[in-house]
Order: C-alpha cells, then sequence, then structure tokens
C-alpha cells in the first residue's frame, strides 16, 4: 500500500505515488543542479521541463483516477535524458583538462579518489579539490611526516572522507577548483541572483499596490525581501565560510601538529632520561600522586580533543560530504577530555594543598669575634655542582641520592641589642599538614662555618627530592653590634635581601659599620666624609 | 580525445541550426520543435533541448507566447525573431559552404 500524493506539472494535475514522486523530485532536483551556472535561465528551463513532462505524462495517463507510479518516471527519464545531459554540449569545444572543470560548476566537494591512490586515495581528493598536481600533496605529506603528523592527520582524513563512486559524486570531486577568482566569481553570481529577487520584490510589491488590494501581498513581498537577505547572508557566509574553514583547518592542524612534536620530544627526553635541565613541567607535575607521564598524556588530551573538533568543523564547513563521527566516538572523546581536565584539576588542587600549612624554624648561632675583628662575609657556592643561571633549584646526586639543591636564601643584616654578634637562621618548609612542614624544615640541610674573622655561608641548601617546588627558603639575619664592621664579598651579591636603602647589588665589595642609623659605608668614594676612615679601616684590615 | 566530445562538437552548430529552421516555417511549441528533431534523430533525449532554447530567446534570436490549447495547459509558442532571421540566414550560407566543401574533401581523399 503506497500513499498518493497530489502535484502540479506545469499546469496539470496528477495522483502520483510517493516513491515515484521522491524519485522525481531527486531527478529534477539533480537538473537543477547541473544547470546552476545560469541562475536566470535556471527557473524557465527548469518550468519548461515540468511543462514537458506534465506533457508526456498526461499521453500516458488517459484516466485522472490513475496513478503515477515509478516505472513511469523512469520512462521518463529515459526519455528526457539523465540529468548531466541537460549541461547540455557546454564543454565539448574544451580540451579534456579543463573540459572537467568547465563541465561541472558547482561547488566542490572533498572526496577520497579510489582511481587514483596510494593508500586511501586521501592525497588525490585533496589535489583535486584545491585544483594541484596531486604530486605536490603526496610531496607535503611526506614532509609532515617528520615528527609523526601525517600518521595521525592522514588516518583520520582517511576515516571522514567517502570515497567518490558514482558518476555524479566524481563530477563534485573534480568540480571548479577552490580560489580566488572562483570564489570571487561566486559571489557576484549570488549577489545578481540576489539583486534579480529584490527588483522581481519591488515590481511585485509595486504591482500590488497599484492594484490597490495590499494587505496580503504587502505580506509576500515583505516576506520575499527577508528571503532575499536570507539568501544574501547566505551567501556571504557560503563564501567567507571557506575561508574560516580553511583557516579552523590550519590553526587547529598546525596546533595539532606543535603538541604531537612536544610531546614526541617530551617522550623522548623522558624516555632517554635526560632529567629536568632538558624539560620544565609545570610545578604540580612534579610532586603529584598521580606519574608524570599520565599527567603529561592528560594535558595532551586536553589540549588535542578541542582541536580535533575545531578540525573537523573546518572540513565540514569545507565541504559538506565529510563524515560526521559516530555518537559513541563523540562521547568517547567527551569522555576521556573530561578525564583529563579532572586528573589536572586534581594536580593542581594537590599542588595548592601542599601550601596550606607553613612552619618556620629558627636557629641561633653566635658569632664570638672580637668586635674589633672585621667580619668578612662570604657565601659558599658548592663547587661540584654550579647552578644554572635563572635557575633558584635544580636536582642534584650527592652519594647516589637524588637530592634538591636550592639557592633561595637571604640574608639581612640588622643593628644587634646587645654586644654579641649573632646569626639567625630560619628555615620555612609549606606542606600538606602542620606535621608534614616541621618535618620538612628540619630535613632542609643548611651548613655555615666560622673561620678567623670569616663567616662562611653556603650559597645553598639542600633537601629532599620529595620536597621540590615547595617554595622552602632559608632567611637569615645576621646581627652584629655597633662600632663593628662587616665586609661584603662579591659572593654575597645575589644574597643580600634588602640590608639598606642601597641597591643589595651596589653594596657588595665595600665595608660598612654599624651605628646608631644603620649600616655606614666606609669605603664608598661617593660618600666624602668616609673618606678618612677608610684609611682607618684598612688599617684594621690588616 | 573523446569520441563523444566529436560527436556533439559536429552536432551542436547543426541543432541550433536546425531549431531556427524549424521555426522559419511557423511558430511552433515545443513538443512539436521535439518531435521534428526526434524524427530526424538529430535528438536522443529531449533534455538537451530546454537549455538550448533558453539560451537561443534569451540571445534575442526566438520569442514566445502563451497560447490556449483544446487538450491541456497553455503551450509555449516560439517564433523566430528578425535578429534570429538574419542569424538564420547567414547560417544557411554557412551550413551550404561547408556542406560543398565537406563533399569536396571527403571525395577527395576516397
Amino acid at each position: 500500500m503506497n500513499k498518493t500524493i497530489n502535484i502540479n506539472l506545469g499546469g496539470v494535475f496528477f495522483h502520483i505515488d510517493e516513491e515515484a514522486y521522491q524519485k522525481l523530485k531527486k531527478y529534477l532536483d539533480a537538473i537543477r543542479r547541473s544547470l546552476s551556472d545560469d541562475p536566470q535561465g535556471k527557473d524557465e528551463i527548469l518550468t519548461d521541463i515540468e511543462s514537458r513532462i506534465g506533457e508526456i505524462l498526461s499521453e500516458k495517463i488517459k484516466d485522472v483516477r490513475q496513478v503515477v507510479n515509478q516505472n513511469d518516471i523512469e520512462d521518463i527519464i529515459a526519455v528526457m535524458g539523465k540529468p548531466e545531459e541537460y549541461a547540455g554540449d557546454e564543454g565539448i569545444f574544451e580540451d579534456d583538462t579543463t573540459y572537467k572543470n568547465a563541465k561541472n560548476k558547482k561547488t566542490k566537494k572533498l572526496f577520497r579518489d579510489g582511481s587514483d591512490k596510494f593508500l586511501g586515495g586521501v592525497a588525490s581528493g585533496l589535489a583535486h579539490y584545491f585544483g594541484v598536481d596531486v604530486i605536490w600533496v603526496r610531496l607535503g605529506w611526506l614532509l609532515l611526516l617528520v615528527g609523526g603528523f601525517s600518521v595521525i592527520l592522514y588516518p583520520i582524513l582517511w576515516i571522514l572522507l567517502p570515497e567518490a563512486n558514482t558518476t555524479s559524486e566524481k563530477l563534485e570531486m573534480e568540480g571548479e577548483a577552490v580560489n580566488i577568482s572562483n570564489i570571487e566569481r561566486k559571489i557576484k553570481e549570488e549577489l545578481s541572483n540576489a539583486s534579480k529577487i529584490v527588483k522581481d520584490g519591488i515590481e511585485d510589491v509595486s504591482e500590488h499596490l497599484k492594484s490597490g488590494n495590499y494587505q496580503s501581498r504587502v505580506r509576500t513581498g515583505l516576506q520575499e525581501i527577508i528571503d532575499l537577505f536570507a539568501r544574501v547572508f547566505s551567501a556571504i557566509f557560503k563564501v567567507t565560510g571557506k575561508f574560516i574553514g580553511i583557516l579552523l583547518i590550519v590553526i587547529s592542524a598546525a596546533t595539532l601538529f606543535g603538541i604531537l612534536v612536544g610531546g614526541f620530544s617530551l617522550g623522548s627526553i623522558e624516555f632517554l632520561d635526560l632529567g629536568d635541565d632538558m624539560a620544565s613541567y609545570p610545578p604540580f607535575f612534579n610532586n603529584s600522586r598521580l606519574p608524570l607521564w599520565l599527567l603529561i598524556t592528560f594535558s595532551f588530551i586536553a589540549i588535542a580533543v578541542p582541536f580535533i573538533l575545531l578540525f573537523m568543523l573546518g572540513l565540514k564547513i569545507i565541504s559538506s560530504n565529510v563524515k560526521s563521527l559516530s555518537r559513541p566516538t563523540n562521547l568517547t572523546l567527551l569522555g576521556i577530555w573530561l578525564v583529563s581536565i579532572m586528573g589536572i584539576s586534581f594536580a593542581g588542587i594537590e599542588y595548592q594543598a601542599h601550601d596550606a600549612n607553613q612552619y618556620t624554624k629558627v636557629e641561633k648561632i653566635a658569632i664570638n669575634t672580637p668586635i674589633t675583628d672585621t667580619l668578612n662575609i662570604k657565601m659558599l657556592a658548592k663547587d661540584d655542582f654550579e647552578l644554572k643561571r635563572y635557575y633558584d633549584s635544580q636536582t642534584v646526586y650527592e652519594n647516589g641520592k637524588e637530592k634538591f639543591y636550592k639557592t633561595n636564601i637571604g640574608l639581612d643584616i640588622r643593628e644587634s641589642n646587645t654586644n654579641d654578634t649573632y646569626l639567625k637562621i630560619k628555615k620555612k618548609a609549606y606542606a600538606i599538614t602542620k606535621a608534614k612542614a616541621v618535618e620538612y624544615a628540619n630535613k632542609m640541610n643548611y651548613h655555615l662555618e666560622i673561620k678567623d674573622a670569616n663567616l662562611l655561608l653556603n650559597a645553598y641548601f639542600i633537601s629532599e627530592i620529595e620536597n621540590i617546588y615547595r617554595h622552602q627558603k632559608i632567611k637569615m639575619v645576621l646581627y652584629i653590634p655597633k662600632g663593628k664592621t662587616i665586609y661584603l664579598d662579591r659572593s654575597t651579591k645575589n644574597f643580600l635581601d634588602n640590608v639598606q636603602d642601597i641597591y643589595d647589588e651596589e653594596m657588595i665589595k665595600h665595608y660598612y659599620k654599624m651605628t646608631t642609623k644603620g649600616l655606614n659605608c666606609t669605603d664608598c668614594n661617593s660618600k666624602k666624609e668616609n673618606e678618612e676612615l677608610i684609611e682607618n679601616d684598612t688599617e684594621n684590615n690588616e | 580525445m573523446k569520441i563523444e566530445n566529436t560527436k556533439a562538437q559536429m552536432r551542436k552548430g547543426i541543432l541550433e541550426f536546425c531549431i531556427l529552421s524549424i521555426l522559419q516555417k511557423g511558430d511552433a511549441y515545443t513538443s512539436e520543435i521535439l518531435s521534428v528533431l526526434k524524427d530526424a534523430k538529430l535528438l536522443v533525449v529531449e533534455g538537451t533541448i530546454y537549455p538550448l532554447l533558453t539560451r537561443l530567446k534569451n540571445a534575442g534570436l526566438l520569442s514566445y507566447r502563451w497560447e490556449e490549447s483544446t487538450s491541456g495547459p497553455p503551450r509555449k509558442y516560439y517564433a523566430l525573431t528578425e535578429t534570429g532571421e538574419i542569424f538564420l540566414k547567414e547560417l544557411t550560407t554557412t551550413w551550404q559552404n561547408l556542406a560543398t566543401a565537406v563533399q569536396v574533401v571527403t571525395k577527395k581523399s576516397n
């Protein structure tokens, strides 16, 4: 049992069954598409064709009650010819190569070309689409093979692009190249099309106004103008959309390529165990409960998934026949993306939690040198591991054990309330619990030495590897009584911590005497009144 | 070089010439033109003629009018315009020249 539909073909009324109707509609649509190169004549041609089909049908169907079926439509198609044949003999005078372009001026679609394939025909499909020779596309794939880009992208395209099987698909694949001049022509065509509609619409409206009955008619005129705007916008979008699509593809592909290369390099570095010097991670990567490789994978997924989707969106804009990802695939992608985001968030929260409690351990060390002696202050770096510039920490090996070497040390100098010289060492540590913070502070291994009139401070401290990046620092305050002189060795340059109202770095290599107003430079040339004192001090020093 | 293309190339100019010639004998509607062409085996499928007629009409060689019919909806009757007449005259001369030329050439080569 079939539903029947009533149609009007060139002014004649027909009953047609649903399947036959679909077939006829498809046929007429196909003709419309194949005639797309002249928008003005298209409607007229189609009306003529419909009238002719109506004529043929009415010859066949004598009884009005008879229903048009599929066979009738097939017969009509046989008489009228295939949609391709309507395009006429447009391209026959062209050479074979340009013939393809002239023959089919409809929008091009991306397919895989099964007839010219090395692997899946992706390269030849792209070549058809952009109107370049396939060898360039293949060379491009080879170039992108460096870093594994092709290895990822090629299968994606292979899966997403359908193969051109039927003739019309092949024609669509080989249609007009997508380039600037063609796009420009398309815009012009669409605009002239649109202006024709405007003109018709205005004529229509004015005609209706003349005839007096405007209430209902104005509406149709308005409707047409609204339609027109919709068409103009869709035309503009069609054109700019291609650019946006290409832009999306380029950007997302470049990003995917970047993170792939990055991920590959990181993986190699980790695999070869080149360590921290080569790769620096966000701080919270290093002391998470989650393993480093998992966090790296999570970051990769978190960045990659949105860009894969953008990439596909770009492809879709460029060519409507790109397959969509199936629902399960989409859900899986969404799932792993969410898991990755949660994993990274967890590591971040975990990291923040490590700062929750703080503990400062204070040690006081007396420096028993005569008040007349000048105290020479030096910061000693450990010779075996030279710390790189701009790094305030790095991992080192001590007795075969990995340790954490840090230079976050500050030195301040203040006046002592007594006649004693002493040093206060504040070891500051953070941890998730108070007990842990205390433990970490106690584990901070700091060494200093007092040798004759020299205060030899270590320029570093060593801590357990687990404490890495937990902001431990050591702050020292040297208390000296009034009248005592100190000398700041060059090595203290980077460790002075707001000692005086002079730039800390400019304080080195000078002598200072503690006065009621704070430290007073005794050998600075800028201060004339100190010149005499310099001599005294040099004597002292000797 | 495809044989179909060459055949189509040969037919193309002649088809336009023939349509104009048919209309010279009197106005006709599409189905009449079609039946003449089909009887003469100049046309394989009907579809080809519609874009062609529209193109000729848009070029100003043909005009049309609607005429009531006894057996159905109104019919589109095509007629030759003045430009069409001139166009046809030139085509006729060209065709005659071509026909003799082709005859001479093919005879020689035989």
